[in-house]
């Protein structure tokens, strides 16, 4: 990881202090290799187009600083920069996409699956907080696999205890229950958990963001 | 991948001292009876006095974002040529990416101190940008170019 985030680093300095296709395409190479490594570093395709914003507006304030004549620092450049970092991500999404298909085995993300244990904050809200939430994610999702690892949720919070496992693990149960069997199961949890995750980021994160802001902090 | 019950008995091996805790469980009824299974082998306990594991615990992640970000701001300020505002600029740009690619972590799963890692390398990676500003070679590199250019 950590040769990988240099190198794209270095691409784009190198991009942004003479410009050109070959140096472009190196960091190309580089964001898409980070994004395989892990998906939460694709946030380096984002590194250059905010150097070259940021580059754009000191120069708009401190003229005497203007880019020299081979330094092509421009909105032209920007844009480009963000179409690279655009179809990187989209790049490195169809690579993996391909060895599924050429493995025979579904996409699956886990990033649900993930967010599991980031429910732990969940437990630390005033009881009637932590009903509400979860009341309301069960009758907006309508799913009952999804509703029997809520409930298990919504019974470890109150005792103020937080297991992943058990999650998963009422989840799983529901869907065997509902007749999954095999790999289908283990997609379909995933799925599930994905759909919760998006749901969850999409109506609660006013909840969500001061524990993130917290961990950042202790980190 | 899959793992035997041989692999997982081997120590130490994470997913041993993870199991140790959850082997009462009937799901793990197979493997019940594996000796190494009986003890906590705390197999990452031989780390805690590694001075590689503690190479940065002395300067927590904040000062180091904060040094560049107030180093950056006054190379912004004091910058005589294009080049020194670049270096100064990627600095910055490197410092909030690093923190950035942090919430993005958080966002998804707790605390987990490994997860600080592109931080800390995206951090460590804008101090030497803004290093880059006093390399001599590149002055002399600039120095050469502005003469061919005339």
């Amino acid at each position: 990881m950590a040769p990988l985030l240099m190198l794209a680093g270095t691409a784009g300095l190198k991009y942004l202090c003479s410009p050109s296709p070959r140096r472009l395409v190196l960091l190309f190479c580089f964001i898409v290799l980070n994004i395989l490594d892990r998906h939460a570093n694709g946030v380096i395709a984002g590194l250059v187009p905010l150097a070259i914003l940021s580059l754009l507006g000191l120069t708009f304030f401190r003229r005497s600083l203007s880019p020299p004549s081979y330094s092509s620092i421009s909105l032209r450049s920007f844009f480009v920069s963000v179409a690279v970092g655009v179809v990187a991500i989209l790049t490195t999404n169809a690579i993996i996409l391909g060895v599924c298909r050429f493995d025979k085995i579904p996409y699956r993300s886990r990033t649900g699956y993930a967010f599991v244990w980031r429910l732990d904050f969940i437990k630390d809200l005033p009881p009637e907080r932590q009903s509400a939430i979860i009341n309301r994610t069960e009758t907006d999702l309508q799913d009952p696999a999804l509703t029997a690892a809520l409930e298990k949720l919504k019974e470890m919070s109150a005792r103020g205890e937080f297991t992943p496992d058990d999650i998963c693990g009422a989840l799983d149960k529901a869907l065997g229950e509902e007749g999954y069997q095999g790999q289908n199961r283990h997609v379909a949890l995933d799925q599930k958990l994905n759909r919760f995750f998006t749901y969850f980021l999409q109506h609660d994160p006013a909840d969500l963001f001061p524990v993130v802001a917290r961990d950042v902090e202790q980190a | 991948m899959s793992f035997t019950p041989s692999l997982l008995a081997k120590d130490p091996f994470l997913c041993t001292d993870w199991l140790v805790k959850r082997i009462s469980e009937p799901r793990f009824q197979p493997i019940q009876g594996l000796k190494t299974l009986s003890s906590y082998s705390e197999s990452t306990k031989r780390y805690d006095a590694s001075f590689y594991f503690h190479l940065w615990s002395f300067l927590p992640l904040f000062v180091i974002a904060g040094g560049v970000v107030i180093a950056g701001v006054v190379c912004i300020l004091t910058a005589k040529n294009w080049h020194d505002l670049v270096l100064a600029v990627y600095s910055l740009a490197c410092t909030a990416m690093g923190i950035l690619c942090a919430v993005v972590s958080f966002i998804v799963v707790a605390l987990l101190p490994r997860l600080m890692l592109p931080t800390l390398i995206l951090l460590c990676f804008a101090v030497v940008v803004l290093l880059l500003r006093f390399d001599p070679r590149r002055s002399d590199q600039r120095a050469e170019g502005a003469v061919a250019t005339t």
